[in-house]
């Protein structure tokens, strides 16, 4: 299941666009980055003399072996040119990387607050793997960028004009066919920029999707193995790697044509030189000695050409890779958090006010919801599966903002009330808990860093995990495993629940939050909450009547609205549709038990 | 050189390795050969000799020049085929350690880090393999042709391009533990902090939730930190490494000059041959100039390419004894625990101890007990995920241990507590265990899973998206999906953990009349475990188990156990004097 495909750039300068939109993220570090180029083209221009200076001693010993002192001369300067280019070789090396890695440190963070920022509604339609893969392989392949391809294509565009320049002096008019054959070669990757925009998109692309496909067999080992599926992932993980390398190849091989059109067009420049310069010595307008130093500069005309050329020839993977992680860091929030703003009178009352929700245009899920809770109040939720009870959870916690309609928190509308604050009042203990990798401890800390062990143990006893925990030779310090794997599942969700009491909330939703608890550790946990939220609004969602019998008030949703609502045994009376969803079994239960 | 140890991990492509060097040295051949040739033309032109006598030689330059992109070409497809075979080979040996460890076993890793090690670590050797170990061989022999050849020139000249060439390899070997150990920093910070962002995208509602994503970014932030400093750390000796070859590049043809012309200023050489010296002594440097391009970029998967080793070489599970015995579910028992006991690695107390049962072929039996009870624990044994530490667990007549881990899955269908969707749509999540079934079929089990409303026309049918792990459905459609995909598996043995914890009574109910007294496509009755909370749930149940701490503290039907008045008569009442207050 491939991403969408997203517009391939159709040119080499839609090529160049995403990854230019990413040179912003250079900022600060702007005077490494002229450093950097500085120190490339000085090493180029040592490499250059260093050539010169060895040509010119071989013509000169060549031409007159007597001139001993003048080679010694020469030799003398080459040795300087020779250590300077190591020299600046290695700082260009060392600048131009530091600057990369501190790009991708920045990018990556700024990645990661995108990831926050789109949470939750822009995460459920990208795969995590994708998503981590964009944070983490596409963005270290930029390295080759912001490290070797902005420096060193100033100096191919500044370097050759330099040489060329000394040519013009040395040789004359002669000196326009090297400058031809550097135009040249720099016209073939641009040449080739949409099919290597295609070909760089396919790469990443497909590079994604293994990734994602890892993802999803890391975390989904114990399902993928329940299922019987190892074999099949097995062939669908080589038949990725197939195609990322069929990819891969290919956009080697449109390389490598480029690579030899570019070998072609040096030696034909060469040879074209050299004959001309031949014919110049020849006809008495060139002094012979200078004929190889001419040589010589003419290869370091090319080398920035030449030293770019691969990288130009990476454009391509780069540009899809900058889009990738452009993607992420473009997408809209699901809602626009509120900073400041209006902070009510703690109090705890909620009203719905003719709410209308849908994920999707076309599929509304609430439909004009109205409904309130006093503060204080205990109420319960009921509905079908899929009737929307979790998406009311979520917007009272402002994951989502409604479609039309408002939700207030005494008296204010969520949108205007600071969102830190309004997630201190409302605890919500969702329907599908994440417990992190680290301890008890690490994951409550998570709700409330401040928490002391007291503080902790109450929560813990609250949520009827105490004894459990204390059972646990590490206590508070109990390692738990990824996404709560070393946990049974009724262990998982109590301790969401400890997590949501330690926040103390002015309103806490329980998303069916005993649903892997046993009866007696239900009722005790009724109990609890009943005594933790005295005075505090606490809403229920749940499918057991155990549990829809404590609530003062049950709001029964039905179609996108409140179809019904008042006491569990008034609704049981007088509304057929609650009690064919709810009493078919418990009824019969209710009668019996009413027999005995 | 301790990366040599990796080199076992290409075993299979080896005769393409040796094809890859075998052109490298081709390709070596014709520039040394385009060297002498263009050497040949120069001094041709210098000395002014006509165009015409150079015939031979230019026309032997566009040979080379046409035979270098011919062995280019050639070069990256010997590369690529290379690269698909070693990664194809470590991604398959990889995947068969994960799914022989099994979940258990790693329910302490982080899966950011074994899908960094499948992905990035596997795909970091690329240029190790296929660039700089053919290189290594390639640059080697290539300094001994062009030494031989100067050696012809000039021994002298010879000797000191030899010396030369033998250091830029040797010099940096001094410090490869310092590398080794950076680069083993490297990867750990790389995959650490590719864990850190797996966690933020699963973790970030809870996160946003508590308001404590910006506390999240500290830590990442961290990582992050902790990524550049040891990526530089790295840096700063492998630079070192890339200047000195770099250095010794020009300093070694600029050497053999010097020499030569020392030579030809005490009249041993003739003076045009320092040509041949200047261009030869430089293809003699040049491929290490490329060795170090490639170690530049094939470092980085040294390291990763250690972790890939460890977990190769890590022990493999014990197999199974019988891996020919299927389970025999036509008569006798379908399931049979004898003095059944696990504990979970690293765990001080068993989750299971001294658990006897037995459920025969078609019946339904329900297993309930406080949370903690060890109910999940034996549907993961009855999947093989793990096996039993104490005692024996009999499927079919056949003693898991005995079993593979396929014969085990195809036999038991569980529905788990949290069950994983996986990103697709809903056809593509049902097809994954019944891949030949048409939509009819995938509609009959919806309905059977009473889950019949995943399958809305206004959101696409049966190519309704579910998003990243399920994401785009409500708890309870989630549920209702794996219970139709379990059914599609049409095993004869289906265990419901918690399946329907999310679903209101009505609907359980309904989902529980349509299971009753099924059959197996062959027409073998299903044994059916269920695993619940809701006492109401187990009410039809043949028979209930009760755990309490890992053992059974009960066992009957339901009306046997209400008239015991022990745990399970407790817990039905804790639900049921509730509901009649
Ligand atoms: N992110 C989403 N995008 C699109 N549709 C969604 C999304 N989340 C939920 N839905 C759909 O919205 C409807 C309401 O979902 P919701 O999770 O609120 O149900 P619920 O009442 O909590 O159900 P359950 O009892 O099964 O948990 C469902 O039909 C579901 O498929
Ligand atoms: N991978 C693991 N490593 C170590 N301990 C584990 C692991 N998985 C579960 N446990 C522990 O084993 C015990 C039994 O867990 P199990 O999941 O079988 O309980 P359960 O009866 O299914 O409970 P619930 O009703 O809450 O789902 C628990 O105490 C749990 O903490
Ligand atoms: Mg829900
Ligand atoms: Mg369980």
């Amino acid at each position: 299941m491939p991403t969408e495909p997203s517009a391939t750039p159709a040119s080499s300068a839609a090529l160049l666009r995403p990854v230019l939109r990413l040179l912003g993220a250079i900022g600060e570090d702007r005077a490494m980055f002229w450093r950097s180029t500085a120190s490339m083209g000085a090493y180029q221009l040592f490499a250059a003399a260093a050539a010169g200076l060895s040509a010119a001693t071989a013509a000169l010993v060549a031409t007159d072996p007597g001139a001993t002192g003048t080679a010694t001369l020469l030799l003398i300067g080459l040795a300087v040119a020779v250590a300077a280019n190591g020299l600046f070789t290695w700082a260009e090396s060392w600048l131009s990387h530091v600057l990369a890695y501190r790009v991708l440190d920045r990018l990556r963070l700024r990645l990661h607050d995108a990831i926050e920022r789109i949470t939750p509604g822009g995460l459920k339609r990208r795969r995590a793997g994708e998503v981590s893969g964009a944070a983490m392989a596409d963005i270290e392949s930029l390295e080759w960028f912001f490290a070797h391809t902005v420096g060193a294509g100033l100096n191919a565009a500044v370097g050759p004009l330099l040489v060329v320049a000394a040519l013009a002096v040395l040789t004359g008019p002669a000196a326009l066919i090297p400058l031809a054959g550097v135009a040249c070669l720099l016209a073939v990757p641009w040449l080739m920029g949409p099919l290597q925009a295609r070909q760089g998109k396919r790469v990443r692309d497909e590079l994604g999707e293994l990734k994602a496909a890892s993802l999803e067999g890391a975390e989904g080992l114990r399902e993928m193995l329940s299922l019987g599926l190892a074999e099949r992932q097995k062939r669908r993980m080589l038949e990725t790697t197939a195609r990322v390398q069929r990819r891969k190849r290919a956009a080697a091989l449109r390389a490598g044509a480029e690579s030899a059109l570019a070998d072609l067009i040096v030696a034909a420049t060469t040879l074209a030189y050299v004959l001309a310069l031949a014919a110049a010595v020849r006809a008495g307008d060139l002094d012979a000695a200078l004929f190889p130093a001419a040589i010589v500069l003419l290869g370091a005309a090319f080398a920035p050409a030449a030293g770019i050329f691969p990288m130009f020839q990476r454009l391509g993977e780069m540009s899809a890779a900058a889009a990738r992680v452009l993607d992420v860091l473009d997408a809209p929030p699901a809602v626009a958090e509120t900073r400041g703003g209006a902070d009510p009178e703690r109090r705890g009352a909620v009203r719905f006010e003719a709410v209308e929700f849908a994920y999707d245009p076309g599929t509304p899920v609430l439909k004009g919801l109205d409904f309130a809770l006093a503060p204080g109040e205990h109420a319960a939720l009921v509905g079908a599966s899929g009737a929307g009870k979790s998406t009311i959870a979520h917007l009272l916690v402002r994951f989502w903002d409604p479609v039309s309609g408002r939700v207030l928190l005494d008296g204010a509308d969520l949108r205007d009330v600071d969102t830190a604050a309004l997630r201190a009042r409302v605890a919500l203990i969702p329907q599908q808990p994440y417990v992190f990798r680290g301890t008890v401890r690490s994951n409550l800390e998570i709700a409330a860093p401040a928490a002391t062990e007291a503080a902790m143990w109450r929560a813990l006893e609250s949520a009827q995990l105490a004894g459990t925990v204390r059972d646990w030779p590490g206590g508070l310090d109990e390692p738990v495993g990824e996404g709560g794997a070393t946990l049974s599942g009724g262990q998982r969700q109590r301790l969401a629940i400890a997590q949501a009491f330690l926040r103390e909330p002015d309103l806490l939703v329980m998303d069916e939050a005993a649903a892997h608890l046993d009866g007696l550790g239900e009722q005790a946990l009724a109990a609890a909450v009943a005594e933790i939220q005295a005075g505090r609004t606490t809403l229920v969602i749940a499918h057991r009547i155990s549990t829809i019998r404590h609530a003062d008030r049950v709001l029964f949703i039905e179609d996108g609205r409140i179809a019904d609502e008042g006491a569990h045994e008034d609704l049981l009376e007088r509304n057929a549709d609650y009690r064919s969803l709810l009493a078919q079994a418990d009824r019969a239960e209710t009668a019996e038990s009413a027999a005995t | 050189m301790t990366h040599l140890r990796l080199i076992p991990l290409a075993r299979t492509v080896f005769p393409l390795l040796a094809l890859l060097v075998l052109i490298g040295l081709a390709l070596s051949a014709v520039a040394i050969g385009q060297a002498l040739v263009s050497a040949r033309i120069f001094s041709g032109v210098v000395t002014g000799s006509d165009l015409a006598d150079l015939t031979t030689w230019l026309a032997l330059l566009a040979a080379a020049l046409c035979a270098r992109p011919l062995l280019a070409f050639l070069r990256e497809l010997a590369v690529h085929a290379v690269a698909t075979g070693f990664k194809s080979s470590l991604r398959a040996r990889l995947l068969d350690a994960q799914a022989e460890a099994g979940p258990i076993a790693l329910s302490h890793e982080r899966s950011g880090h074994r899908q960094s090690l499948m992905t990035d670590a596997v795909e970091n050797l690329e240029p190790y393999f296929g660039r700089y170990l053919p290189q290594l061989v390639i640059a080697a022999a290539t300094a001994v042709a062009v030494v031989a050849a100067l050696a012809a020139v000039d021994p002298v000249v010879a000797l000191s391009v030899g010396l030369c060439a033998l250091a830029v390899p040797l010099a940096p070997r001094l410090w490869d533990k310092l590398l080794a150990d950076k680069g083993e920093s490297h990867w750990s910070a790389y995959a650490d902090l590719n864990a850190d962002v797996v966690d933020s995208l699963r973790g970030m509602p809870t996160l946003k939730a508590f308001d404590a994503a910006a506390r999240r970014r500290t830590t990442l932030e961290r990582t992050s930190a902790r990524l550049l400093a040891s990526t530089l750390g790295q840096l700063k000796v492998s630079l070192v490494e890339s200047s000195l070859t770099a250095l010794f590049l020009i300093a070694g043809p600029a050497i053999a000059l010097a020499v030569g012309v020392a030579r030809v200023g005490a009249g041993d050489l003739a003076a045009p041959a320092l040509f041949a010296v200047a261009l030869l002594s430089f293809e003699a440097f040049r491929p290490f100039k490329e060795l170090s391009n490639h170690w530049h970029a094939g470092y980085f998967g040294v390291a990763a390419g250690r972790r890939v080793l460890d977990v190769l070489e890590a022990p493999a599970p014990e197999a199974p004894a019988a891996p020919e015995r299927r389970p025999d579910l036509t008569a006798g028992p379908a399931i049979e625990a004898v003095g059944l006991g696990f504990t979970y690695p690293g765990a001080e107390r068993p989750a299971l101890s001294d658990v006897d049962f037995t459920v025969p072929v078609g019946a339904t039996v329900a297993v309930v007990g406080p949370s903690g009870s060890g109910k999940s624990t034996l549907a993961s044994l009855l999947l093989r995920l793990a096996l039993p530490t104490g005692g024996e667990l009999r499927l079919g007549g056949v003693p898991t241990a005995d079993l593979t881990r396929e014969a085990c899955t195809d036999t038991v269908a569980v529905v788990s507590q949290s069950p994983l969707l996986f990103a697709g749509t809903v056809a593509e999540n049902l097809r994954l265990v019944a891949p030949g079934a048409d939509d009819g079929a995938l509609r009959d089990a919806l309905r059977a899973a009473g889950a019949t409303e995943v399958d809305d026309p206004r959101r696409g049918g049966l190519d309704t998206p579910v998003g990243d792990g399920g994401a785009l459905l409500s708890g309870g459609q989630r549920q209702r999906l794996a219970i139709a995909r379990s059914l599609l598996k049409d095993a004869p043995v289906l265990v419901l953990d918690e399946a329907s914890s999310a679903l209101d009574a009505r609907r359980e109910a309904e989902i529980l009349d349509a299971l009753a007294a099924r059959r197996t496509s062959e027409g073998t009755p299903v044994t059916t475990v269920i695993i619940a909370h809701r006492i109401a749930s187990v009410r039809r149940a043949d028979r209930i188990l009760v755990l309490d701490g890992g053992r059974v503290a009960e066992a009957g039907t339901w009306d046997e156990l209400l008239d015991r008045g022990g745990l399970f008569a407790r817990l039905e009442r804790s639900q049921r004097t509730e509901a009649a207050v």
